[in-house]
């Protein structure tokens, strides 16, 4: 598959000789969001021009004592140069893409590109070069003038080991992470994060914050985009979990159905066992309720419905015309010892005649057969 | 696949993750339903294969508690809802009450050793005397027969007679 354009990180190498460049010292405690300020200031006591017409970046990794500086006047690059850089993911002067070295002793390279040389060189007390230098190198230059540009660009390195010498780099490299370049040549690699490239970048500060915008944007969106693409895998892991949970209750339900006429023989033959049983030893017996409610009945009052509600329970239903006797009577089955409840439900008074109800729940050992009592 | 989608106008970035969580909204809703759905019928098949299980486990000593309960009964003593409706009848033929009764079959639990019959008898319109005959000859015969519900209403017209109504259950053994 081939990746669209945006796939290839463009970079822009602009020729080391058109940036003057100062490594300056920082106060120890300079905060990071300062930075960008002291820098500028900086421009304006090195530069002729104001800062809006300097083309600049400056190096500063975390936790170093120094930055380098290096700008360029705007119009040394001509418009249609300026053009091929809006699409570009960084612009920088060439010795820049090396600066991702971060050498933690100190070392040299030297960088030959098609017009100019240049020496970088740190001295291993951060990852800041000591020393940028560069000779521009005239169409044509013969062999004698190429040495003497590199002695004199070499100079300044003599108390570095001696340099590595490498081309310049292309004007592409490879992605790291979301917006980061590696530059590679031979065992050398230089690695440049975004926050880095941020800096480093030479063009317009307020279109780059827009790039920045744009980028923590799309990044934004991406994320948005995998959680979204995740969801939907669980979903579908869901929804194959759900297959084979589905699967597995079919066997259930089967085994349910497999083994509900077994059991319902089995329940039934509990449930019939049991009244059989109950018929032996649980007996229903509303006469003998009857006769032990009507041990305490008065005179006045007359039974006119019974009926059962399970083994223990009667409901009467009575009548008299001597209202003050259902309560009597009421308090006197309370006080039988075979009564275990009584409940007086509702009681109508009409034309002189009291009707009521009432439910007498039975002690079961009261209710006793005789056979079993015995 | 990321390079791919940060080339893209804004407005396709928006579009493909709208579509995106449309898919993912949707889906996942659904997905959950069903797994609602799944989760309520495995605790109820769960309940039901639970007290399957009790009734499995217990089949032994249920069948030895009814093996025993019908082993002190005599099979030729038993009575199908036939005969439990011809011995009611006799009964009440004895008592004198035959001509004010009605009867109805109301069904049969049957396993395959034995069954229980259960029928509804009505008396109308008999004297206290009768009505006592009649239930003490239906307790002789427990526990081959036995009396689940009494209900009896004094008549409104003549308070000396008595309507009941009894549901009767009978034990029948398959010889």
């Amino acid at each position: 598959m081939k990746l669209p354009a945006a796939a290839v990180k463009k970079v822009v190498l602009l020729p080391d000789h058109a940036f003057f460049v100062r490594v300056m010292p920082l106060a120890a405690d300079t905060a990071p969001e300062a930075i960008p300020g002291q820098v500028e200031l900086a421009l304006e006591g090195l530069s002729p021009f104001p800062v809006a017409q300097l083309c600049y970046g400056y190096f500063h990794p975390p936790g170093a004592a120094r930055v380098l500086v290096y700008a360029a006047y705007r119009r040394r690059f001509t418009v249609d140069d300026a053009a091929g850089w809006a699409d570009a993911d960084a612009v920088l002067p060439a010795f820049a893409a090396w600066l991702g070295l971060a050498p933690t002793r100190p070392q040299a390279l030297l960088v030959t590109g098609a017009d100019f040389l240049t020496a970088v060189g740190w001295d291993g007390r951060d990852a800041v070069p000591a020393v940028v230098a560069t000779q521009t190198l005239a169409a044509g230059v013969s062999a004698d003038e190429r040495a003497a540009a590199r002695a004199k660009v070499l100079a300044p390195l003599k108390n570095l080991p001696a340099p590595v010498e490498l081309a310049a780099p292309a004007g592409t490299s490879s992605r790291v992470g979301d917006a980061g370049l590696r530059f590679t040549a031979g065992a050398l690699e230089s690695r440049l994060d975004a926050s880095q490239l941020d800096a480093l970048d030479v063009r317009d500060k307020e279109a780059l914050a827009g790039r920045r915008r744009d980028r923590a944007r799309n990044l934004y969106l991406w994320r948005t985009v995998t959680g979204c693409a995740a969801a939907i895998v669980l979903a579908g892991a869901l929804e194959l979990g759900l297959k084979g949970a589905r699967l597995w209750l079919d066997s259930r339900a089967a085994r349910v159905v497999a083994q509900a006429p077994a059991v319902k023989e089995i329940e039934t033959k509990h449930n019939l066992a049991t009244h059989i049983e109950e018929l032996s030893t649980r007996r229903l017996m509303p006469i003998r309720m009857l006769e032990i409610m009507n041990e305490k009945r008065p005179r006045t009052i007359q039974f006119l419905r019974a009926a059962t509600k399970g083994l223990y329970v009667l409901e009467v239903e009575g009548q008299t015309n001597a209202t003050p006797d259902v309560f009597n009577y009421e308090a006197a089955l309370r006080e039988l010892p075979a009564c275990e409840h009584v409940a007086l439900g509702q009681t109508v008074d009409r034309g002189g005649v009291t009707r009521f109800t009432l439910t007498v729940t039975f002690k079961p050992q009261a209710l006793q057969p005789v056979a079993a009592k015995s | 696949m990321k390079a791919l989608f940060y080339s893209r106008h804004i407005r396709e970035k928006i579009l493909v993750i709208v579509l995106l969580a449309m898919v993912a909204v949707t889906w996942l809703g659904r997905v959950a339903g069903r797994g609602r759905t799944l989760w309520r019928e495995w605790r109820a098949t769960s309940t039901v294969l639970t007290t399957q299980q009790q009734w499995l486990d217990n089949r032994r000593d249920i069948e030895a508690a009814a093996a025993q309960a019908v082993g002190r009964l005599d099979p030729a003593r038993t009575f199908s809802s036939t005969r439990l409706l011809g011995e009611l009848s006799t009964i009440a033929d004895q008592v004198g009450v035959r001509s004010n009764t009605s009867s109805e079959i109301l069904g049969t639990e049957r396993t395959n050793e034995f069954a229980v019959n259960t029928v509804q008898f009505a008396i109308r319109n008999a004297d206290l005397p009768s009505v006592l005959t009649f239930y003490d000859e239906i307790d002789k015969r427990t526990p081959y027969l036995g009396v689940e519900q009494f209900s009896l209403t004094v008549n409104p017209g003549n308070q000396s007679l008595l309507n009941v109504m009894l549901r009767i259950s009978s034990v029948e053994i398959a010889r």
